[in-house]
């Protein structure tokens, strides 16, 4: 080799040690272990129950993050000792516990854009002929996304959780402290009957209120009236700066300001107390369900009124909290995830944690796991709000 | 006389000095050192050539008539390791779903998901692996010019020296340094380098002769600063093809000024010092948005970039050998930079951070040897260039490393052709470091006590630290910073 070419040589070997790359190092403890808690690779599941074995989903056992559940029994046949192609052991009776996801959309006052709502409970339902009723119920709360994402506060969410009871109990306390009837209606009502294809479900339309005493529910649900013909919402004429308690509307979850508190966050931020009113029902007209399926969804339609009595917490941005929602003419749904029959049993227990309405701190956990059971659905039909709409 | 002579200069010095505003900035031709003139790392008191306009204007009076080019590139390659992340520390997927509080209010909404920075999300989050875009191991090119003329010979002598960039005409690129990164490139990046080697750098100045041993000198930095203002009308908070959006931009010129000093006690001996002024590039930056029900909302926002201290430089070059038409002198000198003041690209000083945080003001050297025989001149430096960032214990991750290097050139007079071809190359090293995070410091992004707001169950992963800072649990840097040019002047 020449002298120039050693170099030529040298000079490029200088260079290629003189290019560095970044470099990020393999995570500790990155590899699979049994008992963290956490679904590791190659682990199927990493939960302290019988369905779970070394981290593997034992025969007949469905696993979840935090729970396993037994695919056969309480309810539930399947094919074989894994329990293949799991079932109702009924066709169309409806008859136990179901974890329920209501699923709506509203178009936003402020950009017009879908936002999709989930509203979840747990439902004990019985069954006699044709007709079912539900007989244990909870409102599980809502969760919001879209434009802006809205949960219900703490203090919220536990004063709803037995508010507009659906089971025939009367409404909470509260409600009836604050001026509410604290009326105990008739439980809410459904058919399940065998059609061809499956079966034919509906659920009666139920009317809710948050924020306001119960004089502002129709006295019969069964007559169906619009939210327009009924007592107007109490109403404030400047949220933002309206110090006014108006007559008719309570502070259920004693955030200090009349109406129910929803913390809202994402492109605003900001908590809103306001009066709420809706109604929802659920029917499969036309289109059946699968017989004997586990879980499904039925069709449905609701309205909403909403008057904002106060927002707080949003500095400088409190005008855009000020906004509403317009129900979009995209059809909601009703989501049924069959839990089973016996409270106790393997299949219901990891969900229900104990009658409703024994105990507070068991229903917020019942709660945690029917949320858990049927996921929010962040998307919303392409055209839930299209121009011009609602 | 002399005595109203020099008093004058310091005032028109200290005048210079503190009327002009901050300016576009100079850490490029701190980086790349002097190009041409012999005068290698030391231009405070060596060369005399076209970047003494830059490094002490006083030496200009000592500078022959001359314009020159360059051709130079310097590769910056500090390279970044960021240490395993271990468990637990994951920001857990339920807070995605915005719907977590801690004592009561929802967690901020700029914390999201370790698994959506490292996957994305279904919704549409972006994945933004960790150093995926780090911004190192780039090497650059650049012109340079200079002009040296005296105007009234023995007296006084103009002086211009151009850095322009070629591959990357001034970028300007903004990082948080500390976890709010994660949400953009969840990277780290140099503090010191990268954007800071593209800023156009142009130098006008002129130096005095005061007495025969005695000169000063005075230059300006041309920089420029800009304002930018979007005034946006949103239409749909998820669809932005929709939205309307005028943007207005201005710029202005900004000078920022160096005083310099050249005193000769002796034939043999020469001093120089030079007091540079801070600089820095700033872009201000105001939105203002407008929505459909006639809500506005507005914000300003200011952003610094290539900022550079106060510093002060002293040096001298002293002639230990000298035979026939063979001189060889031994050159040494000091800097002194304010780095105690600096101020991030995102207008925030590093000390916000906590004690020990902020950074620190460094003392950098720098040794050599200069020949000469005939028409030819070479030199060899050494220097030592601390970095004035702390360990990084805390949120931020400001990177940067000691540097230490060598550099050497010659060139050579052509008087035939009245040319004069040089070359010069350098190569520094970044000296390793390594540093560890203090989880005390760190931000708990998801605090102990977490639950889901509309249960208020515990939030399963809320315990000890969570954190997506992209530097924790700790990261090392080290590499090299090398380069050269080759020039050509044509003496006028």
């Amino acid at each position: 080799m020449t002298r120039s070419g050693t170099v030529l040589v040298l000079v490029l070997g200088v260079a290629a040690v003189a290019c560095v790359k970044d470099v990020v190092q393999p995570d500790v403890g990155a590899e699979a272990v049994c008992g963290n808690g956490v679904v590791d690779p190659g682990e199927g599941c990493d939960v302290a129950s019988p369905g779970c074995v070394d981290c593997q989903v034992a025969a007949g056992w469905a696993c979840a993050s935090d729970t396993c559940t037994p695919t056969c029994g309480d309810g539930v046949v399947g094919t074989g000792p894994s329990c293949a192609n799991p079932h109702r052991d009924t066709d169309c009776d409806m008859t136990g516990y179901w974890a329920v996801s209501e699923t709506d959309y509203t178009c936003d006052d402020l950009f017009h854009q879908p936002q999709t709502s989930s509203n979840w409970y747990l439902y004990h339902l019985t069954q006699t002929g044709d007709d079912f009723v539900v007989d244990q119920e909870l409102d599980c709360g809502i969760h919001v996304t879209g434009s802006a994402t809205i949960d219900y506060t703490a203090a919220s969410f536990k004063a709803l959780l037995y508010t507009n009871a659906m089971d025939g109990s009367a409404a909470d306390a509260g409600a009836a402290a604050d001026g509410g009837a604290g009326v105990a209606r008739p439980p809410r009502h459904g058919t399940s009957a065998a059609t061809a294809g499956g079966c034919a479900v509906t659920l009666d339309r139920w009317y809710k209120i948050a924020g306001v005493d119960e004089s502002y529910l129709p006295p019969d649900f069964s007559a169906k009236p619009d939210l327009s013909s009924l007592t107007p919402l109490p109403s404030v004429s400047d949220p933002v700066n309206d110090p006014d308690d108006p007559p008719g509307a309570i502070d259920p979850d004693g955030d200090g300001f009349p109406g129910i508190g929803i913390q809202i966050t994402g492109i605003v931020n900001g908590l809103r107390d306001s009066a709420q009113r809706n109604w929802k029902e659920y029917t499969t007209t036309g289109s059946p369900v699968p017989a004997a399926a586990l879980q499904f969804d039925v069709p449905g339609a609701f309205d909403l009124q909403e008057n904002i009595l106060h927002v707080s917490q949003c500095g400088t941005g409190c005008a855009l909290l000020d906004t509403g929602a317009a129900v979009s003419k995209a059809p909601g749904k009703i989501t049924f995830a069959f839990v089973g029959r016996t409270l106790g049993s393997a299949r219901v227990a990891p969900v229900v944690a104990g009658l409703p309405r024994q105990s507070v701190a068991a229903d917020l956990t019942t709660c945690q796991n029917v949320q858990q059971a049927l996921p929010h659905e962040t998307t919303a039909p392409a055209d839930a709000c299209p121009s011009g709409s609602p | 006389m002399k005595a109203t002579a020099i008093a004058r200069a310091a005032v028109l010095g200290a005048v210079v000095l503190l009327a002009a505003g901050p300016a576009a900035a100079s850490p490029l031709v701190e980086a790349m050192g002097a190009v041409g003139g012999n005068a290698g790392d030391q231009g405070v008191v060596a060369g005399p050539g076209a970047a003494s306009t830059y490094f002490n204007p006083a030496l200009l009076v000592d500078a022959p008539d001359e314009v020159g080019l360059g051709f130079a590139v310097i590769s910056e390659q500090l390279g970044v390791t960021l240490e395993g992340r271990t468990p637990g520390a994951d920001v857990p997927l339920v807070v995605g779903g915005r719907g977590v509080t801690s004592k009561g209010l929802p967690l901020p909404a700029d914390i999201v998901p370790t698994q959506w920075l490292n996957n994305g999300s279904s919704s549409g989050f972006a994945a933004r692996p960790r150093q995926a875009q780090g911004s190192s191991g780039q090497t650059r090119t650049y012109l340079t010019l200079g002009l040296t003329k005296a105007l009234v010979r023995d007296r006084l002598t103009f002086g211009l020296y151009a850095v322009l960039p070629l591959s990357s005409f001034t970028t300007a690129q903004a990082f948080f340094p500390d976890e709010r990164e994660a949400l953009f490139t969840n990277s780290l990046h140099p503090e010191l380098y990268g954007d800071r080697l593209t800023a156009v750098s142009i130098v006008l100045g002129a130096g005095f002769t005061i007495l025969p041993t005695l000169s000063v000198g005075a230059a300006l930095s041309v920089g420029l600063a800009n304002t930018a203002a979007s005034n946006d009308y949103i239409q749909s908070a998820s669809d932005y093809s929709t939205l309307l959006l005028e943007n207005r931009i201005t710029t202005q010129v900004n000078f920022a000024p160096t005083v310099g000093v050249r005193w000769k006690p002796a034939p043999w001996l020469r001093i120089g010092g030079a007091v540079h002024a801070p600089e820095s590039f700033t872009v201000a930056t105001t939105v203002d948005a407008s929505l459909p029900t006639g809500a506005e909302s507005g914000t300003t926002q200011e952003n610094v970039f290539d900022w550079m201290p106060w510093s002060v430089a002293m040096g001298a070059e002293a002639e230990v050998v000298h035979r026939g038409r063979y001189t060889m002198s031994v050159v040494a000198s000091v800097d002194y930079a304010l780095w105690s003041k600096y101020v991030d690209r995102m207008d925030q000083s590093p000390s916000t951070y906590g004690p020990g945080l902020g950074f620190r003001d460094t003392m950098s050297g720098a040794v050599g040897v200069r020949h000469a025989y005939r028409d030819a001149r070479a030199f060899v430096d050494l220097r030592y260039v601390p970095s004035p960032v702390p360990s990084q214990v805390g949120r931020s991750n400001y990177v940067d490393n000691d540097r230490v290097g060598v550099g050497f050139g010659a060139d050579v007079l052509l008087k035939l052709l009245k040319l004069r071809p040089g070359f010069q190359v350098f190569a520094d090293r970044f000296v390793p470091r390594t540093n560890q995070k203090d989880d005390s410091r760190i931000v708990d992004e998801v605090p102990d006590d977490s639950v889901i707001g509309t249960t208020g169950a515990p939030v399963v992963g809320a315990q000890g630290l969570q954190t997506n800072n992209p530097g924790w649990p700790g990261f090392s840097s080290g590499g090299w910073l090398w380069g050269g040019a080759v020039t050509l002047s044509m003496p006028l």
